[in-house]
């Protein structure tokens, strides 16, 4: 038997096909399994292409307010988005379409409007290719509804969005700097289905949280029904009395559990402040008028009363004479604010009340009886001056009444007054419930409101706003000082804004307006003129009710007031609306309550749309696919 | 001879290559399949609660007997997100239910796993934005360890056995729910008869509720 030939050439065959095979083997799996990596990679690329385009949608809104509401034209896509002008670039539009590439890569996305824009394009009007059937769901007009779709390779990923405009201010107070309530009780409350917060980005001081401080959400007590009902966000630490919640883990459960909010000391994220300037604030579509500017002080003057004095002599013959009667009335004056004097004198010449016809002593007349009041009245070394008519009402400009009897100013309903320089409103009297004043040789003499009689009288110099239905406004270039503030409208002061008396908005409810407190530096809650122990006993004149948004550019403070035995009296504080500090600090002190209560209601009474194209965008819903 | 010798070493040589081959491949698709199953679970629980508006989280926190978290969590929900019905004119969600995930108590086996649950519960009216007030104050009724003894949910569905650990984290600030999922398979024999050790899966994600307004 020969040797068998072609065993090597046979088994190196078999070997080469098993090598071929298991080589060919590998390739195909090594295949697939690059082919699956390249899918995934696309995938994942596809999904940050989207989320790029929804981030890039949402930039070129907040920076122009147009977008999304005209179609897009070619001159909208000139590359003049500052840093992303080398990152993308317009590869195609349609009336209701951009499309982008992003450069250096395989990734694309492309931004669709499905609401708001017209439906035929506006040259040509022809329907767009972009839009099918079922794009148009009902959305509201005033929201935004978007389809970013983002490509890589063959991957795709697609994200839908409304986006709706938010309020100006999402807390009831929101500081750049610290915010300090430390005494008395705080209340952190919310007529907002959504929101209650306050926020500061720099620390929060509260009292001690677990007894003296409560979140409370009175807006949706049918729904949140379990705590947090609040939130109270610092970028730095929270102080509870003299505890750092931030570094007290047990302290900060305690505090959060007791006070049923959510404290978050060394919070991540920076709260956004908007920067608001007047020309945000909604004004009454009325008449503007100007004031000068100065401070307008309602106090006393003395005038000159000629008097004709029939009287029987000692002979009983009649006689008659004439004599000046130097009385004390009610007045209101402006001076300059810098050099102090007087500019103008209102007074009023009826607010006198001498008896006629009735018997009165008159030193040197020996019971003499007036008959007769005539003649002219002159007020003393003024320089202008204005006699006011029986309804007691000085008109300092149009549409801006000061009344001398209840020692109050009012704006009337859908004015806008302009003050050139600074404007104060101060109260001067010495005592405004006398029922005497100085007559001839000295000797008191009954002059004005002597029916006023009950401590409850006094007056605050109030400035009145508008009325129920309307509001008005009032805008210095300069500092204001003024006491009370009431009613519904806008106090706009380029300078400090400084209250010294009690800030209240009238009603309260749906129909109730509020004010808007806007400074470009400091809004200050001041010591008011007078605060008696029996005033602070009483909540006159200590109390703060107040409806609307105080806006301060740098701080707002609430000083600690004292009596006239200089001893700290406390008072209660309550703000619904909402408080800002932009840049600086919100400090509160000497307070028996604290009720902050954030309320978007009073926020759109007083802010409108914000000017500048921009906008602060909320996004309602969200579907990623 | 010498031939043979060499394709009798040659087909050693390959058959050991196909043996530990076959090993990898095993493990392989072993461990895919854990993957998978974390993967199935996973794509779950984020669309649940991506899509879900975060005020409405609320959670439950438990250990099982050995200290392992077997948390619950609750999140409102629709029950149909294509029919346009279901959403007002900025297209929020008019949500109509709650779903549920937990993780039973139980510690079955070598792997001391027990089961994740996903439920539905639709409380009739009064679903919002906001937490299950009766989840909350109610465990008995939606964290039992039979899902079926859950009478007033409409679907009770088992998603794993082999669950180990369910801890999740409720980040109130950030409006996200931190997850830790991890499940552990019971020690098996490899091909060759060796004993694999016990093998876990764990899987830690944070989740945004997509749906959620307004941000803080």
């Amino acid at each position: 038997m020969g040797k068998p030939r072609g065993i090597a050439l046979f088994l190196v065959l078999t070997i080469l096909g098993i090598i071929t095979t298991m080589l060919g083997a590998f390739m195909t799996l090594n295949h697939s399994n690059f082919s699956l990596l390249a899918s995934s990679m696309e995938q994942a690329e596809a999904q940050q292409a989207c989320l790029s385009g929804y981030n890039y949608a949402l930039y070129r809104i907040e920076h122009d307010k147009s977008f999304g509401k005209e179609a897009f034209r070619p001159e909208d896509e000139v590359t003049n988005y500052g840093p992303l002008d080398s990152t993308l670039t317009c590869t195609r539009r349609s009336v209701s379409t951009l499309e982008y590439e992003i450069t250096g890569t395989r990734m694309s996305f492309s931004i669709t409007v499905l609401n708001n824009l017209p439906v035929s394009s506006r040259s040509g009007g022809s329907v767009d290719p972009d839009r099918r059937p079922g794009d148009f769901p009902d959305v509201a007009a005033d929201a935004l509804f978007l389809r970013v779709v983002g490509r890589s390779g063959r991957a795709g990923k697609r994200a839908e969005a409304v986006l709706h405009c938010a309020p100006a201010f999402d807390s009831s107070a929101l500081s750049n700097g610290d915010l300090v309530i430390d005494q008395g009780s705080v209340v952190i409350d919310s007529n907002d289905k959504m929101r209650n917060f306050i926020k500061s980005n720099g620390t929060i001081n509260l009292p001690r949280v677990s007894s003296n401080v409560r979140f409370q959400h009175t807006g949706d007590t049918a729904s949140v029904k379990n705590p947090p009902f609040g939130y109270a966000l610092a970028r730095r630490t929270i102080r509870s009395g003299a505890t750092d919640l931030g570094a007290n883990t047990d302290a900060l459960a305690d505090a959060n559990r007791d006070s049923k909010g959510f404290l978050s000391p060394k919070t991540p994220r920076k709260a956004e402040i908007l920067n608001l300037d007047f020309g945000d604030i909604k004004l009454p579509d009325g008449a503007t008028t100007s004031m000068p500017p100065g401070n307008y002080v309602f106090t006393t003057t003395k005038v000159n009363i000629p008097l004709q004095i029939d009287y029987e002599d000692a002979d009983g013959n009649n006689q008659t004479d004439y004599k000046n009667l130097r009385i004390t009335v009610p007045a209101i004056v402006r001076r300059n604010t810098t050099t102090q004097a007087v500019e103008k004198v209102w007074w009023s010449k009826s607010d006198i009340s001498i008896p006629q016809d009735t018997d009165l002593w008159l030193p040197g007349y020996g019971g003499a009886k007036v008959t007769q009041l005539s003649g002219e009245s002159l007020a003393e070394s003024t320089p202008a001056q204005a006699v006011v008519g029986s309804d007691g009402n000085a008109m300092l400009a149009d549409g801006v009444y000061a009344n001398l009897w209840d020692s109050n100013i009012a704006v009337a309903a859908g004015y806008n007054v302009n003050i050139d320089g600074d404007f104060g409103v101060l109260y001067e009297r010495e005592e405004q419930r006398g029922t005497v004043s100085e007559g001839p040789d000295g000797i008191d003499y009954p002059t004005w409101r002597d029916n006023v009689a009950s401590t409850n009288d006094f007056k605050d110099a109030t400035v009145y706003l508008g009325n129920a239905e309307r509001g008005s406004s009032i805008k210095a270039s300069g500092k204001m000082d003024l006491r009370a503030v009431s009613g519904r409208g806008a106090v706009l002061s380029h300078g400090d804004l400084s209250l010294n008396g009690t800030l209240q908005a009238e009603g309260e409810g749906v129909d109730a307006g509020g004010i808007a407190l806007l400074s470009d530096h400091d809004v200050i809650l001041k010591q008011p003129d007078r605060t008696s122990t029996s005033d602070a006993a009483a909540g006159r004149l200590t109390d703060t009710n107040f409806h609307g948004l105080v806006y301060a550019e740098h701080d707002f403070i609430v000083n600690q007031l004292v009596n006239e035995n200089q001893q700290a009296v406390d008072r209660d504080l309550k703000i619904t609306g909402s408080v800002v500090a932009r840049q600086g600090t919100i400090r509160v002190g000497g307070t028996r309550t604290v009720n902050l209560t954030y309320d978007p209601k009073y926020l759109d009474d007083v802010v409108k749309d914000l000017s500048k194209n921009r906008i602060k965008l909320e996004r309602y819903s969200f579907t990623f696919r | 001879m010498v031939c043979l010798g060499i394709f009798s070493l040659l087909t050693l040589v390959a058959l050991g290559v196909l043996v530990f081959g076959a090993q990898g491949f095993h493990q392989v698709v072993y461990e895919q399949g854990s993957q998978n199953d974390i993967r199935r679970i996973m794509a779950a629980i984020q669309r649940d609660l991506t899509s879900t508006h975060h005020k409405s989280v609320s959670l439950v926190d438990r250990d099982s007997a050995s200290g392992n978290q077997r948390d619950g969590i609750c999140v409102v929900s629709l029950d149909n997100w294509n029919d346009p019905g279901n959403f007002d004119t900025y297209l929020r969600p008019k949500w109509n239910r709650y779903v549920v995930y937990y993780a039973t108590l139980e510690e079955k086996g070598q792997n001391q796993t027990g089961r994740l649950i996903r439920e539905v519960c639709i409380p009739g009216s009064n679903v919002g934005p906001y937490e299950f007030d009766k989840f909350l104050n109610s465990p008995g009724y939606y964290l039992t360890e039979g899902p079926a003894a859950n009478t007033i949910d409409i679907t009770s569905q088992v998603l794993t056995d082999r669950l180990w650990k369910f801890e999740l984290t409720n980040n109130l600030v950030a409006q996200s729910v931190s997850l830790r999922l991890a499940l552990r398979n019971p020690p098996q024999n490899t091909a060759t008869g060796t004993e694999r050790e016990m093998h876990s899966m764990e899987i830690l994600q944070e989740i945004k509720p997509a749906n959620t307004w307004p941000q803080i």
